[in-house]
């Protein structure tokens, strides 16, 4: 996976959210309004050990 | 060969006894829309670690912590705290400017422990806030007077590059 993949991944996926990455961090295995959704609907897709990151409304290159 | 996994990019150089620094390529991350001064820039090259928030025994799962030295504390979102019981307004109220969009938000800071790139755990106070952009800061108190940090542009990708600050017991 190249990390042109990796921002495709972000830009096409949900926003506003929790989401919960495979290991690769090639695919998007669950979303939640908190950290605990996300990580519940990973491990209910097979996903035990998720990486898990804030979705913001729009992506920027500054932390506000 | 390259890493290809984004968020794990540059493992630790690993000593004769005990790893002691990391070398890790910037992470890229969408832009939406395009900065107006930079329109053929969709991406942003940020300075990212892996960590995990450690209380009570239990952990969150991995999460990308943006390097900030222009930050004073160590961030995260209040979500974080609740996946791992933290009763967040119990803490030592505070509020935050700056990192958060309009007016300053209120901040609450507990002790936690944070596990950096699975190479080192770091026992801080870190502020927990539910208006962040990010789901982690690593900021001055907690991060940067733990680690040695250099942030390197020379380069394309970026590198940011840290070492643990050893101190007496």
């Amino acid at each position: 996976m190249t990390q042109k993949d990796f921002v495709t991944l972000l830009s096409e996926g949900p926003r506003d959210c929790w989401l919960a990455l495979n290991e690769d961090q090639d695919a998007i295995v669950g979303r939640g309004e908190t950290m605990a959704e996300a990580v519940k609907e990973a491990r209910v897709n097979g996903v035990q050990d998720p990486v898990v990151m804030w979705a913001p409304k729009t992506w920027r290159p500054a932390i506000y | 060969m390259a890493c290809r996994i984004p968020l794990l990019c540059g493992r630790p150089r690993r000593g004769d006894q005990q790893s002691t620094d990391m070398k890790k390529n910037y992470t890229r991350f969408p832009l939406d829309p395009p900065h107006p001064a930079f329109r053929k820039e969709v991406a942003a090259w940020m300075p990212i670690l892996q960590v995990r928030v450690g209380y009570n025994h239990k952990q969150t799962p991995r999460m990308p912590a943006v390097v900030d030295s222009g930050s004073p504390y160590c961030f995260f979102q209040s979500s974080v705290a609740e996946y791992l019981g933290i009763d967040v307004e119990r803490g030592i109220e505070d509020s935050v400017g700056g990192i958060t969009k309009g007016a300053p938000e209120p901040v609450y800071f507990h002790k936690v422990q944070v596990y950096v790139e699975a190479d080192w755990i770091i026992n801080i106070m870190a502020g927990f806030c539910k208006k962040l952009s990010v789901a982690a800061i690593l900021g001055r108190n907690g991060f940067f007077d733990n680690f040695h940090t250099q942030f390197d542009h020379s380069g394309n990708p970026p590198v940011l590059e840290i070492r643990r600050i050893e101190r007496a017991q």
